[in-house]
């Protein structure tokens, strides 16, 4: 079979790349998928682990992330939506009234 | 008590004049001689009282300076006192009367009479007095009042200049009385003039310097050689004042303060004395011979007698040295008054450009005041020393003292002073005879005689004092017998041991002595004036000599130079180093002030702001670094979040680790 490191290093990897992506990235709806991404990442984990487990607890896990994931997109786009109609541009530098 | 009435009455005619000062000169004159008269009336009553009867000593207690030092004064009236009671207030009254006459006129006729009134008190108070403390006081007072009628013209500039010399030199001689005044109170505890006497210790040595002390006074009050120098100026003030201070009794105060301290005077002290007086007589003699102002002549004449009087004083002949005084009083006031005389003649026929006091314009006045010319001559020919006036008799009663003095003591210093006296008997025969003849005989040199040909009559009140006064140049009063000195009643009143045992020899040739002195000096000078009355130019020793007269013996000069330009370049000196060294130490206190203030208001700027503000700035920068923390950007959160987590699970992984 497969070995399970190479799926760890995989959840690990779209982690850190999504991480990076929520760290560097300018648009917002970048961040979004960063964001993504990183759930993505910590799903994958979390089926590999259930994969020795009889009760699939990590399966169900998975499948309520899913669900979070998607409703949170939805309220994540209805709130850039909002700020992008507020501040007029979606960089996540410029949407910022807390002065230095 | 009567005493007391004497001294007091010219004060009270000094209250009175002040009080009354603008009444009309009449009433204001008439008072003043009215009081003046009775004052002579009063002191010649208490002087028969003095003669025929005791002394009178009466003291009452002053102040006392705590247990056993009590001070007392009183009066002291003895002969002498009685004496100079007498020619003091008679004096006094015949110069009222005068005055009446000659300052008609003036503004200040009531200030003139309370002025002499106060000095007839301040006189007649140096002669009642017991004790040094009490006559000095009034030595004072005298020389005070001598300083306000000097001034007494006060608008004219060389008057004030005069009466305030007049006064400074006094002071200066009066520095010594009040040296001696100390010495005797610290060392025999009184000033009482009884208790000196009877002290009878006059060779000690404080004694002596109590003596040169006194000797100082009487230099500065009698004008004696160095301080002679203010009475020339003295002339500055009205004529009847000459007449009565500078001639006839306050000069005399100082005699009458050495015949008084005689006793407690020691040899040494009486040594100086002589030469003083010496030196003096000599001097003023000299000075007289080229004046050519009327009052300058007689002023060193003054100094030259009053020289006699104080060497009669030195060699011991106090009955001489008192005689002449009584003389010279008499026939100098006259000198003095008569000389008035004629510069108010001269004043009302001069233009006012002239100098009514200047010889050189006078000249043949013999016609037009014929009673002058009798009074002035007779005092002049007393003076000169002729037989048959008094002032041979004086001068005679010291000259035997000098004389049996020198030939006592054989030493040189005592010839010195009797050559010095004998030769001045012939300056002074000639100055004199030159001032008659330039003043009364020959033509008139002035432009005034041609204007008024008449004979002017002076007013009674300026006759009779001249009469009553040139009465007492001529024997008369003092001695039945016109020849001789010793005979009268003054010589035997004041006569010390010494001058009764003179011998006879000494007296007959110092009286044939000084009368051919007398004789060729007069003769001197009118075979060199008789025609010529203004020859002062000659060459060689004659106008050396000349020069010397004329200026005093250039002592003015020679006093300026030594003492008020030395004081004055002290004075600069002392300005400089003010200026230069105190100011400059002001300055910079002001200024290191300021320099102070800057510095610790830059401290304060700096540094105690600088606290705060670093205070501030520190919080500051923590609240910046603080708040740094906290920025506009959510992903710094989040990457924030990301390595203190790292952090954390590293530490924790690395503790596990080493923990096993």
């Amino acid at each position: 079979m497969i070995p399970i490191e190479h799926f760890l290093i995989l959840a690990g990897l779209l982690f850190i790349i999504g991480l990076v992506i929520v760290i560097t990235k300018k648009n917002a709806i970048m961040v979004l998928i960063g964001i993504e991404l990183m759930l993505n990442g910590a799903n994958l984990n979390l089926v590999t682990f259930s994969a020795s487990d009889p009760n699939i607890g990590g399966q169900m896990f998975a499948l309520f992330v899913i669900l979070i994931a998607a409703a949170e997109a939805a309220v994540a786009l209805a709130i850039i939506l909002n700020v992008y109609k507020h501040y007029r541009t979606s960089n996540v530098d410029e949407v910022n009234e807390l002065k230095p | 008590m009567l005493a007391l009435i004497v001294v007091l009455t010219p004060l009270v005619s000094f209250v009175i004049m002040t009080l009354l000062k603008d009444q009309s000169e009449k009433i204001l004159g008439s008072t003043a001689v009215l009081l003046s008269g009775f004052t002579f009336l009063v002191a010649f009553i208490l002087c028969l009282n003095l003669i025929i009867g005791d002394n009178v000593y009466q003291q009452m207690e002053w102040f006392s300076l705590g247990e056993g030092l009590s001070f007392n004064v009183g009066f002291l009236l003895d002969e002498l006192t009685a004496v100079m009671l007498l020619v003091v207030t008679f004096v006094s009254f015949m110069v009222h009367l005068f005055s009446g006459g000659y300052m008609s006129g003036d503004k200040g006729y009531a200030r003139y009479f309370g002025l002499l009134g106060l000095f007839t008190f301040s006189m007649l108070g140096i002669v009642i007095a017991d004790n040094l403390l009490l006559l000095f006081i009034f030595w004072e007072l005298v020389g005070f009042s001598s300083y306000l009628l000097i001034g007494f013209w006060f608008e004219k500039p060389t008057a004030v200049l005069a009466s305030k010399k007049a006064f400074i030199v006094n002071r200066i001689g009066d520095l010594g009385f009040v040296v001696a005044i100390m010495v005797l109170w610290s060392e025999y505890g009184t000033v009482d003039f009884l208790s000196l006497q009877q002290l009878n210790s006059p060779d000690s040595f404080w004694m002596s310097i109590a003596g040169i002390g006194l000797l100082c006074g009487v230099m500065g009050k009698s004008a004696q050689f160095p301080l002679q120098v203010w009475l020339p100026d003295a002339m500055e003030g009205p004529t009847p004042v000459s007449a009565l201070i500078h001639a006839a009794t306050m000069v005399a105060a100082g005699i009458f303060l050495l015949a008084r301290i005689f006793l407690i005077l020691s040899p040494t002290v009486l040594n100086v004395v002589a030469i003083v007086g010496a030196i003096t007589a000599f001097m003023g003699a000299i000075a007289a011979i080229n004046q050519y102002d009327i009052k300058k002549v007689l002023a060193f004449s003054t100094i030259s007698q009053l020289g006699y009087m104080v060497m009669g004083i030195g060699v011991g002949a106090t009955g001489g040295a008192v005689f002449h005084l009584v003389t010279h009083a008499f026939f100098k006031a006259c000198l003095f008054l008569s000389a008035g005389a004629v510069i108010h003649w001269m004043h009302q026929h001069l233009d006012h450009n002239s100098d009514a006091q200047d010889m050189r314009s006078m000249g043949g006045l013999r016609k037009y005041l014929p009673l002058v010319f009798i009074t002035f001559s007779v005092s002049a020919m007393s003076l000169a020393g002729l037989p048959l006036f008094s002032g041979f008799l004086s001068k005679d009663a010291i000259l035997t003292g000098v004389l049996q003095r020198a030939l006592d003591s054989g030493n040189t210093m005592s010839f010195v002073v009797a050559f010095l006296a004998f030769g001045s008997i012939i300056l002074t025969a000639f100055y004199m005879t030159r001032q008659v003849i330039m003043i009364f005989f020959g033509e008139s040199r002035s432009n005034a005689v041609s204007a008024i040909q008449s004979k002017i009559k002076f007013p009674i009140s300026m006759r009779i004092p001249l009469i009553f006064l040139s009465i007492g140049g001529t024997w008369l009063l003092f001695s039945t017998n016109p020849l001789s000195g010793s005979d009268s009643w003054l010589m035997t009143l004041f006569a010390s041991d010494f001058e009764r045992n003179i011998s006879h020899n000494v007296h007959l040739t110092v009286s044939i002595g000084a009368l051919l002195l007398s004789i060729s000096g007069i003769t001197f000078g009118y075979l060199r004036f008789r025609n010529n009355p203004l020859s002062g130019e000659g060459v060689g020793l004659v106008n050396y000599i000349n020069q010397l007269s004329f200026n005093n013996w250039f002592m003015d000069r020679i006093y300026q130079i030594v003492f008020v330009n030395a004081t004055l370049r002290i004075a600069q000196l002392s300005r400089l180093i003010e200026v230069q060294l105190v100011d400059r130490l002001v300055n910079y206190i002001g200024i290191s002030h300021i320099v102070l203030s800057r510095v610790i208001g830059w401290g304060d700027k700096y540094v105690v702001d600088g606290m705060v503000h670093l205070t501030t700035s520190g919080i500051h920068t923590v609240g910046r670094i603080a708040k740094s923390a906290q920025g506009d950007n959510v992903q710094r959160y989040i990457m924030t979040a990301l390595i203190s987590v790292i952090f954390i699970v590293g530490s924790l992984a690395c503790y596990a680790i080493w923990r096993g």
